[in-house]
This record gives C-alpha cells, structure tokens and sequence, in this order.
C-alpha cells in the first residue's frame, strides 16, 4: 500500500473522529442530538450507581462512525440466496440512527454477489434438494430438543457423519449444530494447558475464541507465510513452556482453507511439509473451501494435492457449499471418539436439525454425483469458470483484486471508508447486491468489497455486472492497481 | 409422547422422558398430520429454501428473522431483540459481548456449559456464590464492597454483572429471583439471565421466570438470553432487552457477526410455536398439570425405594432429577455406572431417560443422577409407566450390584 493510500485513509478517519467529537460536544452543550441519553426509568441507566453499559469508544466508533455506513450492511432479503434476490428497502426516521423495513416494503432484485452460495443450491433447490427435505420433515422434527450424547442423534445425523468421512477419507467424523460453535467448541477439547496452538494471523473469530477457551498457549505467525510458520514452530520447540522450559504436550497449528477475507488459498503443501518436520499436528479450517474447490470439490486439500491422511484434523461447514447449516470435523476415529464423548457441543448442546441433515446429505449426493446426474461436476465446473471469468475481468479494469485464480471469494481494495458506503449504494442503485468490508472485520486501513461467485451465476448477469462495476471503479477511482491515485 | 430411536439396524418406539420439549411442539409424528409448526417449517423450506448462506450482516437477514425478533420483543414486553443460530452460543456470545477485562462477574456456581464458557471467554473477574444461596451471594457483595471502601472506588467505577439461569438445566432447581433481585438493586449490578429452560415453562402465560416471580424484564433483569430448543421446538435463540443491550451485540456478538444466520424455516417454525403458545393456554397448563401429577407419584415412588433415590429438583420444575441418596447401603456403589445401568436398563424396557454424571467431571458437568423431563405432551399413563419401568430397573440393577459385591 503507498504512503498516499495511508495517508488519506488515516485522513478519512480522523475527520471522522474530529466531526464526531464536535457533534458530541454540541449535542452535550445543547442537550440535543440523535445520542442524547433520552432519561429512562430503568435502574440500570441510573449512572451514579452503575458503570456505563459501553465504554465510549466502542460506543464512539458506533455512533459517529459505523451508523454512517450502516445502509450498506444487514441488508434484508425476502427470497433465496440464489443468483438474484429480492432486497428489502429500509427507511430511516432518525437519520439512520435506526433503519428498519416497515411491513409491505418493496422489494428490489438484484444480482447477488454476496451469498457464501458457492455451488448455487440456492437457485435449484427445488430440483435438487426439496424432494429429499421436505420427505424429511414428515418423519423427524424441527429440532431433536436434545444434545448430540443423550437424544439428539438421529439416523440422519450418522449417514451425514459417514458421508463426510468416506468424501474426505478420513475414518470418521462428527457434525455439530453450527459451524462457529465447531470451531469454539472443539479446540478446546483437542488442546488444553501445556499444548501449544500456533495459529494464522488473520484466522476466523471462531477460531480465536475456541482457542482463547482452550486455555492452551497460542502464538500467532505472518498471514500464509511459511517461513514464519517454521520459525514459529522452531522458536517454540527450542524454548518449550514459559518458565518450566519444560517440551509442549503437543503442538497444533491451525490454518483455514480459504481465508474468507483475502480470498486466498492456504499454502497447505509447505504447512504439511513443516509440521511433519516438526511433528505438529495440523487443523485445517475448510469452511470456505469444502465443496466448492478442487476437481472434484473436496477443498483445500484437493486442491494443493495434499494427501488428506497427512493432515490430523479437517474441519468444515455446511453453511456456504451445501446450502444448509452447522458444521463437521473429520479424522481418526480415536480423535472423534474423543470428541463425541468430550466436546460441548456434542455433550451439552443440541444437535444439528435433522433436516439440515438431509439437506447436507442431498448436497453431498448430487456433489459427489450419486444422484445419478451430473449436475454436481456441472456446478463445480461452472463455478470454477464463473469465477476465474469475474477474477479475469477485475483484472483487467485495473482494480487490485486480493486472491488466487480458482478461488471463488475475491475481495477488491477500497482502503478509504468513504469509499466503503459509497461502494455498496452505487452497486445496490444499479441492482448488485455487494458485501463491503471496514473495521474491526478488517485492519482499520484495509476496507475492501468482496464479491463471492456462485455456479447458479450466469455468463450474462456477471457481464452486466462487470459493466456496472466498471462504469463506478471510474467514478470512486478505485482501480489501485494502476495508480495510487486509483 | 414418542420418539423413535434408531441404529442403523433396529429401530424400537420408546416412552420419550428425555429431550426437553417441554411443549410437545416438534413431538408430532409422522402419522400426526397437522402440526402447525411443521407447515410453517415447511412452507418456510417452499420460500426460501433450506440454509441462509451467509452471517446476517451480508445478506443472511431473511424478512422471517426480522418478524421473529419483533414477535420476541412483543412477547417479552422488551424493546427489541437479537436472533442467533444457536441456543448456546446465545448464552456465551452475550456474555462475553457486555464483560469484558476489568468487569466483575459474579456467578453462580450451578451455571451450565455455555453460560460458562462466555463467563470464561469474557475474561473479566469471577467470584462465585453456592448455588442458589442467597446468603452465600450476599457474603461475595458483602466483600465487593468492603473492598470498594478500602480502595476508596466508586460504585459505578466497573460493570458488575450477576450471572444465573432461570431453570437450572444441570440441577432442575429454579433461582430465587425474589431475593435476588433484591440484592441486585441494593448492590447495583445488572444481571444477565438465562431463560432458555424457564422460558414456556414457568410463569402464568409462559413468559419464564420473571413471570413467575412478577418481576419486570429491563427494569429487573437487564440482559435476557432464551433458547429456542426448549419450548420452542426449533434451534437457535434469542437475546432480548433495552434497544442498548441489542444493538451493541449486532456488532460484537461473536456468535451474531461471524457466523451464519439461522436457516429461515427453523425461524419460522420458532415463529409459529410461539404463536401456539399464545394461542393455546391448555398446553402450559397440561405441562404444569402432568409436572404436579409426577411429583406426587413420586413422593411414593421415593419411600418405595425406601429413599435410595431421591427428588432433588425443585417443585416447579419439569426437569426433574433423582439422586442416589448418602445411606450406608449405597456407599459400595459406583454411582455414575449404576445410574447410567439403570438407565439403560429403563431404555431396554420402553423408557429413555438420561444418566448425568462423569466419573472425573469438569467444571460444567452436572452432578451424577437420572434426569426426566416432563412435557405437555405426556399422559398421566405414561407417567405412571415410566415410574414402574424406572422402579423395576433400580430393583434388577440393586439385585446385580450386590450379586457381583457377593462374589
């Protein structure tokens, strides 16, 4: 990044924070605003006995800050997250301090470049999936009401377990309600105090938390960079624990598949090759990856040609590849055993719906084109087309796109937060629904849109909108690629 | 009631005292045609598909996750409310989006898995109160404030929550709301109350434990946390509270922000089951009147064992937990294997009951006993069957222990 892009970026914010402050003080000395603390009968708002419920930075950033972009993010639909969806218009009385879409608001189509939809079983559902689902509901529940080790495991739940097990290779694996609490929960059972979790800079939350409850020592290194990585693992072998110095229990490094930010795969042969020469244990993260990459969609590992026997633990979601919910680990049956039998969201937290099982396991059906079509080879094959056609293009304009080719999450570069609003209104005025990225997901600096390519996307709708993209990098100058300027 | 468990090879019908579907609201079966909560599901599923694919800042938010908010937030008479995808990480997202380093919680000792776990992501500081003991939770404020005037730091100088549940899932007790919110307001803290087992269970139109004890929600309790896999019938949960409590975890509820949204049918289901609830008084009051019904027969089926199992949860509850009691005659026993035994055992002969306890528990397991739940959907038959199975059980498990002990 040049020191142009900082410096008007650092320029953006502390406008900002300067305009804020003032409207704090004239709000504070006229006693009007939009913040103004409205005098309340609840106890809790009584501050001469309480601390204040927001530390005034997190509550300075909301207000002066996030409130200003807000249209541009929780946009609601009123459809499937298929290729096009139906956004609902919002309204905001108190100059968006509040949005909200009142009852029989219209809706807007729009080409939708945000869904995690990757293999489009958004768009065919009720060809690929609905006979299966809908069977489903009439012979289980909503919900088994009921955590995974009591009641909570249905036949369902065992054909999802063994499918994703027999789809990867691994010898087992377990499904969990939800793909965030996969991570959280399950770390913490792998790994406690006297282990060692050396993890990537720019891991997801879920992550971080089930690390941070792991009560294991954690060491972060560069974003992908294996040289950091092995003197990382080095560093630590040699010093072994904090004061004892005594050697780790055991050392787990862990690394997603696609990092969902960056777009940008894991170098996952030169993790392999240094955890083996180091003997740490390897937690591939492929949320993002599963289904959607590789020839034949079993993710990071297909891709990089890693051997899956070589990495201990793959987990995965459900959310984004399969159109369903909750989340799955895979790896030896000892490990999973272990898991079942330890980790909280098997033992105390209820289980995955019964019909998202279905869903996953008609997902995995046509993916791995047992379904007797070849519908899934279609959609693997059109999203990798898709998706090297928008990256190509991107390219070409002169945008910075952040990424591989064969990554369907490309994030382009808006550094300025001006920018982020003015990004998101100008593609939804021109019917592109778009996600836009600022802080605290991403470095303060580092803004960036992202769009996430699906199979259900056709030749002609990507066209149109790398036409509309086009025609606003020139207005927003966004093509960094080219100049600093943009 | 009924559930159908099924290995892969056999598949048996069994009296169903385990899964907390206090309401009965996904106990339908298939041959049960109308379920209104499956039709919503269902043409949910017709609209919108089956996952939402994507967190619900980036177009995950479904017009049903809106409705279902606003109906909570009606419901609970609060000012807005917050929908996760998941019952539990409700509990530790919220908790750990308003502590944070340098508050103080205090707690109480009897807290389930994932109020602990947000306890313990939140990194604040943690004192602990026996649970349920208001004079032990008296004596920790008592100390806060000692420690205040030595310091010579004001009231307001930190956050200070209390964190509790409504029903207790581990131990089927329910919290002394009136004593405690007493202390609440003497000592100034907020509390942070879990209401996903009270929530449809206590209180005289469901609305949980506050109800019960007439207490008001935002004035009394502050943050509130439901689970919607209770009562409910569906997945996921929901915070509510003053627009303040809501907002501020739209952007730092962890469990909110990163990760997907609910898929839109179980929101819709959870909307109409609340819509039964509403509609359908009789349900609450088939729950309460079975609940009565089995703590009567089990007063005689606990001096029949001549007291080796006894009642431990409270009254109101439907949770309900039995313990093996300290008498010299069970002390050979290896409690967590003859209860999980008997448990079996029970399954064997039509009941499904659950076994807690581990032999090396951790902080959040619950203690070693036989836990039934009692739901609307329940005769009094059937309650009547699941006490003769259980007692036949802990008289065939009884007879084996002491052949193996005479060996």
């Amino acid at each position: 990044m040049s020191t142009f892009i900082a410096c008007t970026t650092y320029l953006a914010y502390a406008t900002f924070i300067f305009v804020g402050h003032v409207r704090d003080f004239f709000a504070w000395f006229l006693g009007r605003g939009r913040f103004v603390r409205v005098a309340s009968d609840f106890p809790g708002d009584d501050w001469s006995r309480f601390a204040p419920l927001l530390k005034s930075w997190e509550d300075f950033y909301f207000r002066r800050i996030y409130i200003r972009v807000q249209d541009a993010f929780n946009r609601p639909i009123a459809s499937k997250p298929g290729s096009h969806i139906d956004v609902l218009e919002r309204v905001s009385d108190d100059a968006q301090k509040s949005m909200h879409a009142p009852d029989g608001s219209v809706c807007r189509q729009c080409l939708n470049l945000g869904s995690y939809n990757y293999l489009g079983f958004a768009d065919d559902w009720h060809v690929t999936c609905a006979r299966d689902v809908m069977a489903s509901l009439q012979d289980f529940s909503v919900s088994t009401s009921s955590a995974r080790n009591e009641y909570g495991t249905t036949a369902l739940h065992r054909q999802v377990e063994t499918t994703v097990a027999r789809f990867l290779g691994k010898e087992d694996a377990i499904c969990l309600n939800m793909g965030f609490n996969t991570n959280a929960t399950t770390i913490p059972s792998l790994v406690g105090r006297g282990d060692l979790l050396i993890s990537d800079e720019l891991n997801h939350t879920s992550i971080v938390n089930g690390a941070r409850a792991s009560g294991a020592a954690i060491r972060v290194f560069k974003h992908n960079s294996i040289i950091d990585l092995e003197a990382t693992l080095k560093q630590a072998i040699i010093l072994g624990r904090p004061r004892t110095r005594r050697p780790w229990n055991k050392i787990l490094v862990i690394v997603e598949g696609i990092y969902s930010m960056e777009g940008e795969y894991c170098d996952l042969r030169g993790v392999v090759d240094v955890c083996k020469k180091y003997g740490a244990y390897i937690y591939l993260d492929e949320a993002h990856s599963i289904g959607a990459t590789g020839a034949t969609g079993r993710g990071c590992t297909e891709f990089a040609g890693v051997d899956t026997a070589d990495v201990d633990i793959l987990m995965g979601t459900f959310t984004k590849s399969f159109g369903a919910m909750g989340g799955y680990v895979a790896a030896d049956r000892a490990t999973i055993q272990h898991l079942r039998n330890t980790c909280a969201a098997s033992s105390c937290h209820n289980a995955l719906s019964p019909v998202v099982c279905q869903q996953v396991l008609t997902a995995f059906k046509v993916i791995m084109g047992e379904d007797g079509t070849n519908i899934g080879k279609q959609k693997l094959q059109s999203l990798r087309d898709n998706s090297n056609y928008f990256r190509m293009r991107l390219e070409e304009m002169g945008l910075q796109v952040l990424g591989q080719y064969d990554s369907p999450v490309m994030p382009i570069m808006l550094y300025n937060p001006c920018k982020i609003a003015a990004f998101s209104r100008e593609c939804y005025k021109r019917g592109l629904a778009v996600v836009v990225v600022g802080f605290p997901a991403v470095p303060l600096l580092l803004s960036r849109a992202r769009f996430c390519i699906s199979a259900g996307h056709a030749r002609e709708d990507l066209d149109r909108a790398l036409a509309e993209i086009d025609e606003i990098a020139e207005v927003l100058k966004l093509r960094y690629a080219r100049s600093f300027c943009g | 009631m009924e559930i159908t468990t099924s290995e892969i090879t056999e598949k048996r019908t069994v009296l169903n005292f385990a899964t907390f579907d206090f309401l009965g609201m996904s106990a339908a079966l298939s041959s049960n045609t109308h379920n209104p909560v499956k039709q919503a599901a269902q043409e949910a599923l017709d609209k919108y598909g089956c996952g939402s694919c994507g967190p619900r800042g980036f177009y995950g938010t479904v017009d049903v996750h809106l409705h279902l908010e606003k109906a909570f937030a009606d419901f609970t008479g609060t000012a807005d409310s917050i929908l996760y995808s998941d019952g539990a990480s409700t509990c530790s997202s919220t908790v750990a989006a308003f502590c944070k380093r340098g508050d103080l919680i205090v707690a109480d000792r009897g807290i389930y898995e994932p109020l602990l776990t947000g306890v313990s992501l939140s990194r604040a500081h943690v004192k602990w109160f026996r649970h349920n003991d208001m004079q032990d939770l008296r004596r920790v404020l008592e100390q806060v404030r000692e420690t205040d005037q030595q310091l010579k730091r004001p009231q307001n100088a930190q956050r200070r929550f209390l964190v509790v549940e409504g029903l207790y899932k581990n131990t089927g007790t329910i919290v002394p709301l009136d004593e405690l919110v007493a202390l609440k307001h003497e000592f100034s803290y907020r509390l942070i109350l879990d209401e996903s087992f009270s929530f449809g269970v206590l209180g005289k139109t469901g609305r949980g434990v506050t109800e019960h004890f007439g207490k008001k929600l935002m004035h009394d309790a502050e943050i509130v946390t439901i689970g919607l896999e209770n009562s409910i019938g569906s997945v996921g949960g929901v915070t509510v509270g003053t627009e303040e409590v809501v907002d501020h975890q739209r952007l730092s509820g962890s469990g909110y922000c990163f990760s997907a949204s609910s898929p839109p049918f179980s929101a819709a289901a959870a909307m109409q089951a609340l819509e039964q609830m509403k509609k359908d008084p009789d349900l609450l009051q088939r729950l309460h009147d079975n609940r009565t019904y089995m703590y009567e027969k089990l007063k005689a089926f606990c001096t029949k064992l001549e007291d080796l199992l006894f009642v431990t949860s409270d009254e109101r509850s439907p949770i309900i937990m039995l313990q093996v009691a300290d008498i010299p005659e069970t002390e050979y026993l290896d409690e967590v294997i003859f209860l999980r035994e008997v448990v079996r055992e029970s399954l064997s002969r039509g009941c499904a009951l659950v076994a807690t306890g581990r032999h090396i528990p951790s902080r959040a397991d619950p203690p070693p006993g036989i836990r039934m739940v009692v739901t609307a959907a329940h005769t009094f038959e059937d309650i009547d069957k699941v006490l003769t199975v259980l007692n036949k059980s802990v008289d065939v498990i009884m007879n084996r222990f002491h052949e193996e002990s005479k060996e």
